[in-house]
């Protein structure tokens, strides 16, 4: 990600002291603890901002889940500390998923990748329903050269991820995740990118165990790609 | 059980405590737009008319088409030609009273079944129905009950077989209701049952194959 | 309510290794989906609509007590009687005594979720009164014993040859094949049940303040002889089912077959007013409109969840919902299955009595997307999934709830202290050796962690953190 902004002339920064946006907490009902830790996240990074206040600054990060966090979930988790709410929305409206600022700030759809394969590309759900993105993502990953597009069936359904699901009900979650997988083989793709960490790891974790030589990879790596 | 009532009630206000608000529903002027609705051309009519047929037929329906009362009549004793029908219950309504439907088959050898007794009207033939009003977008017939209507015509009887004049058809429901609720405003009895019929009875509970004809009249003939 | 014990970890395990079951789930969600998004695609103003209804939802519930009063009113105007149920028990023997004022010996029932949630059936039972479901698939589970497993279509889970040989062995008739000639049965066995009975019974999917109107929208023509035949109709309905003025109809007659079946309309839809007037031929002598409140006005309580009361049992999120297609509705334990009887089971039962299932989601949102009233299914389920942890009940969860707490708390503190989460992404590439594998994956981790590699492998932390690559990183320009 750091690379693909940096050759469309973006200066990048990476605060160290940040550490979780707190939705592993938020999702599995540990709401206090889900406060603290976005407490943290929200004054490190407005802490950053200040130090620079007139320059134009966004956050970016390349996972729907956590991006939805904050700019759709944090307001109903501090529903009841008005006191942060205008920090919020402060942050939220300059934080972007990482194919969104492409497309949506930068204009951008075209990033100079290069990567020859036949892709299949798996909408996650925060970003899906959340964000509703799913143009931008399909739009960068048809600009890649050498790459051909090919949607599977059912591109749209929940990979079985879903966070502590995928622990804490693992026999639904791997019956969820067998259907992906044979969306993804039967999409006749040899590489399959999605933009979330989470669904990455599952469905990677399940083609590896099965031993399906399918390439999994984040859009980033994708449109970091420069050929072979 | 009075009690019953007050703790849920009691219940619900506390639950909603400084949330609930007056209601200020406009109530619309349906009378007025009730009297927009009923003036169509006879241009409007008649394409009303041919959407409505089409869409009967996407629900099963058999249609057969009259332009006026011969082409009605004729179709009727064709049908219970083809049928062979020996039976029939039927309203006593204005309509069907113009067109002399029960003298047309009594003349052809049916036998009437009166609609007060629940058991011989399930075992007539066929059951004949005018209707109230009719939806053109969804092939819906619109029944109301009352003295002269009894419910249970259109509902015994292995065939129902309606007779719609076209002037009663409305484009869609939301048209429908505006003219329902126009004649409520204007003081009549809501009635103690209307009935949609969109198609003959069916189901799909078993591995969702579709099959006509459960429990209410396997067949539903429309002439329009 | 009896007491129920909901284990959904358990039975969806057993639903997912149960083949026939898997292929009827995959025809039922695959069908109704296609059906409802051809259905709703056709419509110009969909989106709209359903703004338009959620809000008259909303509106209602918010004024729930002032619209409930008006309903009353309005039934005893047209001859009705009215009957407030707090709980289930009070709703059964309401129901079960009408039958004894009238001596009824037989009962039809038309199909109503409402009528299993109370388990009315079996009230009946006791009192010794005869009780039929008439509906098709109710008929069905009736003759199996078994609770629905979809709110649209309650025998979906049984093949073609279930109900051939549950038909043949409980009714004494020879196998039938084909779903006709089963129907048929039915048709025949139920005319006279309904021919001879003394009572229907059936819900309601609307009730109208305004007018005091019942609606009961269905295809097969039950509910309508079931309403019109018997002396006596009662219709149980939950009190979230009203809706204000009488044209408020059309907008939710327009949304609910398209986003339940596909259909534009379900065959045959019935707006009641009370009994039959002193002329009408036929129709029911006694009308009686039982209000069920069975646990729904504390639902009203909360902000967070008093969506959940939206609820028109269209049956959209079943079929959309990933987990249901793989689960089954029986998975849910009750007779609400899917992201609704995930929301309201635990609301209306109790969190303690199934506190599994607010985490039986991935939280993927698909049921918001085409819930006709956009209930926001995920929001609710954060809220449920809030009480379940913060809920001081003891052995509310299963032993796992210690590790997971203590998890989370680990979790807390290394992600509040960055220097300790920097050590810890340092030092998990050294704690994971051994469990690496050649091809760099890990595999067979200890419990709990073996939940995710008894069928996945899990990656391998990589040798240089980000931090550590950012030190390089830092100084290169683009």
């Amino acid at each position: 990600m750091v690379k693909v902004l940096r050759d469309l002339g973006v200066e990048v920064d990476f605060i160290e002291e940040q550490t979780c946006c707190g939705q592993p907490a938020y999702n599995s009902g540990y709401q206090e603890d889900a406060k603290a830790v976005a407490g943290r996240f929200l004054s490190v990074f407005d802490k950053a901002l200040k130090s620079d206040p007139d320059r134009e600054t966004y956050i970016v990060c390349p996972s729907g889940s956590c991006t939805s966090m904050v700019k759709v979930f944090y307001q109903d988790l501090f529903k009841n500390s008005p006191e942060l709410l205008d920090k919020i929305k402060r942050i939220k409206n300059i934080t972007y998923e990482f194919s969104e600022f492409l497309v949506k700030v930068l204009n951008t759809v075209d990033v100079g990748a290069e990567y020859n394969g036949i892709i299949t590309y798996h909408d996650s759900c925060h970003l899906l329903r959340e964000l509703r993105i799913n143009e931008g993502p399909r739009q960068l990953i048809n600009s890649v050269k050498g790459v051909e597009l090919r949607e599977m069936e059912m591109h749209d359904a929940c990979c079985g991820f879903g966070g502590t699901f995928s622990v804490k009900f693992p026999k639904v979650s791997v019956s969820m995740l067998d259907e992906k997988i044979e969306c993804i083989v039967n999409s006749g793709a040899d590489t399959l990118v999605s933009a979330d960490m989470g669904c990455l790891m599952n469905i990677e974790g399940a083609l590896s165990r099965r031993e399906i030589p399918i390439k999994v990879m984040h859009l980033a790596e994708l449109l970091a790609s420069r050929g072979k | 059980m009075t009690n019953s009532r007050e703790e849920i009630l009691h219940t619900i206000r506390k639950g909603l405590n400084g949330v609930s608000s007056k209601q200020n529903f406009a109530d619309g002027n349906f009378p007025d737009e009730a009297r927009e609705i009923k003036q169509l051309t006879i241009e409007q009519r008649s394409k009303l008319r041919t959407q409505f047929i089409s869409e009967l037929k996407n629900v099963n329906t058999n249609v057969l088409e009259a332009h006026d009362e011969d082409e009605i009549k004729k179709a009727l004793l064709k049908l219970v030609k083809e049928k062979k029908l020996e039976s029939f219950s039927i309203w006593e309504s204005q309509y069907l009273k113009e067109l002399k439907i029960k003298e047309e088959l009594k003349n052809a050898g049916l036998k009437l079944v009166t609609a007060k007794n629940k058991n011989r009207i399930a075992k007539s033939d066929i059951g004949i129905t005018e209707v109230d009003y009719a939806i053109a977008d969804t092939g819906t017939l619109v029944l109301l009950a009352n003295k002269n209507q009894p419910r249970s015509v259109s509902l015994l009887p292995p065939i129902h077989l309606a007779i719609v004049q076209p002037e009663n058809l409305a484009s869609n429901i939301k048209d429908l209701f505006v003219i329902l609720k126009s004649r409520l405003a204007e003081g009549d009895d809501i009635t103690s049952c209307m009935t949609f019929i969109t198609g003959p009875s069916r189901t799909a509970d078993i591995e969702l194959n579709l099959t006509l004809g459960v429990h209410g009249p396997k067949e539903l003939f429309v002439i329009v | 309510m009896g007491y129920h014990q909901i284990r959904f970890e358990k039975d969806s395990d057993k639903a997912i290794h149960n083949e026939s079951l898997q292929k009827a789930l995959v025809n039922v969600t695959d069908r109704f989906r296609s059906a409802r998004n051809k259905a709703s695609s056709k419509v110009s103003d969909w989106e709209e609509l359903r703004t338009a209804a959620r809000k008259i939802k909303k509106d209602t519930i918010a004024n729930l007590d002032h619209y409930l009063v008006q309903l009353e009113e309005s039934v005893k105007r047209a001859g009705g009687k009215v009957h407030w149920a707090k709980d289930a028990d009070e709703a059964s023997r309401i129901i079960v005594n009408i039958a004894k004022d009238g001596k009824v010996k037989s009962v039809v029932k038309s199909k109503s979720m409402a009528t299993e949630e109370i388990e009315l059936n079996s009230s009946f039972e006791q009192a010794a009164i005869k009780v039929v479901e008439t509906d098709l698939g109710e008929y069905i589970i009736q003759l199996a014993g078994e609770h629905p497993s979809h709110i649209i279509a309650p025998a979906i889970h049984k093949t073609k040859d279930d109900i051939s040989k549950l038909f043949s062995e409980k009714l004494g008739i020879p196998y039938y094949e084909k779903p006709e000639e089963l129907t048929k049965v039915a048709r025949e066995k139920l005319r006279s049940e309904f021919l001879s009975a003394g009572m229907g019974v059936s819900g309601a999917n609307f009730a109208v303040a305004e007018t005091g109107t019942i609606v009961v929208v269905e295809n097969e023509g039950n509910a309508r002889l079931t309403t019109t035949v018997p002396k006596i109709h009662v219709a149980l309905v939950g009190i979230e089912k009203l809706i204000p003025r009488y044209e408020d109809l059309s907008l939710f007659l327009t949304i609910l077959a398209r986003s339940a079946t596909g259909q534009k309309s379900s065959t045959y839809v019935s707006f009641i007013t009370g009994p039959k007037r002193e002329a009408d031929i036929d129709g029911p002598e006694e009308f009686h409109l039982v209000l069920l409140d069975n646990g729904r006005s504390k639902i009203l309580e909360s902000e967070q969840t008093r969506e959940s009361l939206y609820c028109i049992r269209c049956g959209a999120c079943l079929n959309n919902c990933p987990v249901y297609r793989h689960v089954g509705g029986h998975s849910y334990g009750w007779v609400y299955s899917g992201p609704i009887g995930a929301i309201i089971t635990p609301q209306l039962m109790g969190i303690d009595k199934a506190p599994e299932l607010p985490f039986a989601s991935s939280l993927c949102g698909a049921c918001h997307d085409v819930c006709p009233v956009k209930i926001d299914f995920p929001k609710v389920l954060l809220e449920l999934r809030k009480n379940v942890i913060e809920s001081k009940e003891k052995n509310i969860r299963a032993g796992g709830a210690f590790l997971e707490k203590a998890g989370i708390k680990f979790w807390r503190f290394s992600v509040e202290h960055e220097t300790i989460y920097k050590l810890l992404n340092k030092l998990s590439y050294y704690f994971q050796t051994p469990w690496k594998q050649s091809n760099g994956k890990l595999r067979s981790l200890p419990y709990p962690f073996s939940r995710w590699t008894d069928e996945r492998d899990f990656p391998s932390v990589a040798k240089k953190t980000f931090r550590e690559r950012w030190k390089e990183l830092k100084d290169e320009t683009g």
